[in-house]
């Protein structure tokens, strides 16, 4: 699979300050590769190394395997981006703004702005200044500006800011079929969790600057601690007695329910109903509950409490089994 | 070359749609008129010729630079010009050609306004050699002050705005009237175009001055233009 972007132990300092520490990543044709991580964890840094902006202190940038530091301005035709929020040139009509940057393209004017518009649903808003524009609708036509070309590299810092719901959904959508149907590579960031997690077919977290994992979206969905939780009115304790002489590991949860972790219980829940109803003992609910993905990327990144760094590095164990770990 | 084309109609369509282009040159034309008339053609447009190589120049076609260069940080547009197929210097070049573009049709507006005005006034003993003689002293000052915009670029490059490079021009022009006179004259930059045209009306020389004093404005121009390529192509643009 080509290779499309590629970062090489990319480190950025300022004085003696790190905001970015060896970061290496690969992102292959077609993919949609999410950048997660906290406000300040240093995504725009790496975004604006990645598109030249910013000079790193030391690592390489390969796109399209050529190397960045080499590079001449042709690169720039198969990139489209948009970094942090969009701005354009407030006294200039959306049209007249796609005009300009499809002119500094190279590109037919026209036909160039008229197509994207009509891409991102901005027609209606062709004459209006940019002034006047939604956050919205101002952040669609930074997305204008950045798929004018129908680059081969989208690299999008935040895409879906300010976007109300259908417009996420049509930002996502859109998104998607670029990269299935046109093997446009979407290097993206965000801090929304779900987001990325519907989105990106695999997912880089980074914080403090470092890459702390890297794994596909499917891995991500599968790293979500899960656990069996019953409620048993009034006989909790009797029901963990009963559950811990099964073989089972049980914890009272603070709401006087009990929490019944492992693959073996979460795998077969009726035995547990089983045990627990032919004990008569009152059951009102069992269920399995997942791990929210804001509580799973705060316990990666070390900011979701005690027991965070635990899970982190359990988290870490299951991928070295799985070979992907960074 | 044709990227350059492509980016100097960008940047011209950017200027000439601008309102401090507009309202700079209306500012202009109207000190121009309040300080129209004289005894004859050579007075009446001397004075205009002062009026530019003393003000106009350095704070017309200062702030006009100051826009051209700080408006991309100021309305943060300057991230859609920094990763493009075109080079970053072929931008600066862009801009630049169109900063000397339009400080030159401001110039001859302001020639042709004075013209206008001298007529409809009825000012005395119109001469064809008084008009040539001074139309050549206003394109050789204005040519002056285009050399001292360079670092006005370079300042709206590294303050990232133009309200730095707007006081910076503001600033010169106050060195110029205060220093200009004195032995220090002939070697402030900002003080030459002045001083060059007060001494070439008295000698009717075409370079009154000492060379230093026009090798000065080349090398602060020099320095301007390489600064602000150096800085466009080399610092983080955060």
């Amino acid at each position: 699979m080509q290779e499309m972007i590629r970062t090489e132990k990319l480190t950025k300092r300022y004085g003696d300050y790190p905001v970015l520490s060896d970061v290496s990543l690969s992102v292959n044709r077609g993919e949609i590769y999410g950048f997660l991580g906290l406000n300040g964890a240093g995504k725009t840094t790496t975004i604006r190394m990645l598109l030249g902006m910013i000079r790193p202190t030391s690592g390489d940038i390969y796109i399209r395997g050529r190397c960045l530091r080499d590079a001449k301005p042709d690169l720039w035709r198969h990139v489209g981006y948009l970094v942090e929020t969009p701005y354009a040139y407030p006294n200039f009509t959306v049209r007249d703004n796609l005009r300009m940057i499809a002119r500094l393209r190279g590109l037919s004017e026209q036909s160039a702005a008229d197509a994207v518009m009509e891409k991102l649903q901005l027609t209606r808003y062709a004459n209006t200044k940019s002034k006047n524009l939604s956050l919205g609708n101002a952040q669609k036509l930074g997305l204008a500006k950045a798929m004018i070309h129908n680059p081969a590299i989208l690299i999008l810092d935040e895409p879906t800011n300010a976007l109300d719901p259908a417009g996420i959904v049509q930002v996502r959508e859109l998104l998607r079929s670029l990269a299935e149907h046109e093997g446009v590579t979407v290097f993206i960031s965000s801090h929304i969790l779900e987001e990325m997690s519907k989105l990106a077919s695999r997912i880089g977290i980074i914080h403090g600057g470092s890459l702390v994992q890297e794994i596909t979206s499917r891995q991500f969905e599968q790293l979500r601690r899960k656990r069996l939780v019953a409620d048993v009115r009034g006989a909790s304790v009797a029901a963990a007695e009963l559950l811990t002489g099964a073989g089972y590991t049980v914890q009272p949860t603070a709401e006087g329910r009990i929490e019944i972790a492992g693959e073996h219980a979460l795998g077969q829940p009726e035995r547990i109903a089983r045990l627990i109803v032919d004990a008569k003992l009152p059951l009102a609910a069992l269920k399995v509950e997942e791990e929210g993905l804001e509580s799973y990327f705060l316990n990666i990144v070390g900011a979701g409490g005690p027991s965070s760094r635990e899970e982190e590095a359990s988290a870490d164990r299951e991928l070295e089994q799985g070979g992907s770990s960074k | 070359m044709r990227s350059l084309w492509n980016a100097v109609i960008v940047e011209n369509r950017k200027l000439s749609r601008s309102p401090v282009l507009w309202g700079m040159l209306v500012f202009l034309l109207f000190v121009t008129g309040i300080r129209s008339g004289g005894a004859d053609w050579t007075e009446h447009l001397g004075s205009m010729t002062f009026l530019f190589a003393s003000v106009f120049g350095l704070m017309g076609f200062g702030t006009i630079t100051a826009w051209t260069f700080g408006r991309e940080y100021a309305d943060r547009t300057i991230k859609d010009l920094v990763a493009l197929p075109i080079s970053r210097g072929t931008i600066v070049i862009a801009k630049s050609a169109v900063i000397v573009l339009w400080c030159l049709i401001a110039t001859l507006l302001i020639f042709g306004f004075a013209l206008l005005l001298g007529w409809l006034i009825g000012v005395p003993g119109f001469s064809v050699d008084a008009v040539w003689r001074s139309l050549v002293e206003l394109l050789t000052i204005a040519a002056f002050h285009l050399l001292l915009c360079s670092p006005v670029a370079l300042l709206a490059s590294i303050s990232r705005g133009y309200l730095v490079p707007i006081a910076y021009a503001f600033t010169t022009l106050m060195v110029a009237l205060t220093a200009g006179p004195t032995v220090l004259g002939p070697y402030l930059p900002w003080s030459i175009p002045a001083l060059h045209l007060s001494l070439s009306s008295e000698g009717g020389t075409l370079f009154p001055l000492g060379k230093a004093s026009y090798v000065i404005l080349i090398a602060v121009c020099e320095l301007g233009i390489a600064g602000t390529m150096s800085w466009w192509k080399r610092a983080d643009q955060r």
